[in-house]
């Protein structure tokens, strides 16, 4: 099981838990409908273009509405707390949540006492808490933006806001550098997918791979095409690639995918994900020798 | 005028409402620096003016009468250390001909030049 799990910007939505699909331009899980457009939805939606393209499990997703006063993150880390043993995922992917040190290390305990950990994958909210708590050793994969590895490589800092003075002019050239600081204050996870205009995968302090081709600089402007990689990278982990190269994987799928869209600054993550599948069919087999594709019928 | 050290720290939910005491205050003259609360005095927002003790009351005024929603405000021990935040660093703009990309830290809004039109939002963690 690839279980996902994060909070969507919606107030008074309960919470959600179950396996997904798509209905429409909305995501269903549970009976509840909510948005693919952004954010946690966005990285559900890439996943679930993944798995449902290689044929395999569609992700069960535990998601909450928050819009920043916690409720849902409480929800949502309970939920996981009371249930991750039963549930026994494969893959955790932790995303957009309050960054609730307390509440990320009773989940983690939780996970410790498994018999068979879940591979554990964190960006944004629950990264931060990762990082700030000191569990960031705890975790497979990281997937930050520029000025999240600015955040994890500053020993100080437990929320982007207050990352050092000096590293708020922090640009794409500083990232080795920041990412050999983030593995020596040990707030990286084994595996860090940086994501930019140039993106690097790096594995216990060392950079494995850039990625900087198709470069479609508009889709630094088009919100939720940095989710998109955490949610192929999660569905590459849970299809078994390495996180090495499944993060190389979800980097090069986004900029083909963003490039086979053709956007403009006003283009929605959604219309970029629809393109996922001609980019899988096209490229995957080429990219990864995942090349034979059940069909429907062989589930 | 306040003394050294006596400062108190305005706090809000929402870091709409923070630049725009950011931009209300200084407009108005107050001597006023953006800071990250400390950890203990986190709200949600990460954005807080510091101001002088001695100018709380005006500036609480002045907020009030320009409609920006305070949360909060706290009186500082002597000698607490903020960290202060830049917002002309932190924000960073980019012209992509018909729209326009503004970032500040890992948040980013892209609006339609020709109406102003938000047209996408990104990050916040």
């Amino acid at each position: 099981m690839l279980l996902i799990a994060g909070t969507i910007p919606q107030k008074d939505m309960p919470l959600i838990a179950g396996p997904v699909k798509r209905q429409g331009d909305k995501l269903v899980a549970d009976g509840q409908a909510f948005s693919r457009i952004q954010g946690t939805g966005a990285m559900i939606s890439a996943a679930l273009a993944a798995t449902e393209y290689m044929g395999i499990e569609p992700p069960y997703v535990v998601v909450a509405g928050d819009i920043g006063k916690g409720d849902g993150t409480r929800l949502m880390y309970r939920h996981l707390t009371e249930n991750i043993a039963s549930l026994k995922p494969d893959v955790v992917t932790l995303h957009y949540c309050q960054p609730f040190m307390n509440l990320l290390t009773l989940f983690v305990k939780e996970v410790e006492k498994m018999d068979k950990p879940p591979v554990l994958i964190a960006d944004a909210g629950a990264m931060y808490a990762a990082k700030a708590a000191g569990l960031a050793e705890k975790f497979d994969v990281f997937t930050p933006d520029p000025s999240e590895i600015a955040f994890l490589a500053d020993p100080a800092a437990t929320h982007p806001a207050y990352i050092a003075h000096h590293l708020f002019g922090s640009e794409i050239e500083d990232v080795p550098e920041l990412i050999t600081a983030a593995y020596t204050n040990k707030s990286a996870a084994s595996v860090l997918v940086v994501k930019g205009a140039r993106d690097y995968i790096a594995r216990n302090g060392s950079i494995m791979a850039t990625i900087e081709e198709p470069n479609v600089p508009v889709l630094e402007a088009i919100g939720g095409t940095g989710d998109t990689i955490t949610g192929l990278t999660s569905a590459f982990v849970f299809a078994g690639v390495d996180p090495v190269e499944a993060g190389i994987l979800a980097a090069k799928s986004n900029r083909m995918g963003g490039k086979m869209a053709d956007p403009t600054p006003a283009t929605k993550v959604s219309q970029i994900i629809d393109v996922f599948p001609e980019v899988f069919k096209q490229y995957l087999c080429e990219w990864s020798g995942i090349c034979a594709v059940p069909s429907k019928g062989d589930k | 005028m306040a003394e050294e050290g006596d400062k108190a720290l305005i706090v809000f939910d929402y870091i709409y409402h923070a630049m725009r005491a950011k931009h209300v205050l200084d407009k108005a003259g107050f001597k006023i620096k953006e800071v990250a609360p400390p950890v203990e005095y986190r709200t949600g927002c990460d954005l807080a003016i510091e101001v002088g003790t001695a100018d709380v009351d005006a500036a609480e005024a002045i907020l009030e009468e320009n409609k920006v929603i305070i949360l909060d405000i706290l009186f500082m021990p002597k000698g607490t250390n903020l960290v202060p935040v830049f917002l002309t660093k932190l924000i960073k703009t980019w012209d992509y001909g018909d729209y326009m990309m503004v970032r500040c830290g890992n948040m980013k809004i892209t609006y339609r030049k020709e109406d102003g039109v938000i047209v996408n939002l990104s990050g916040g963690g």
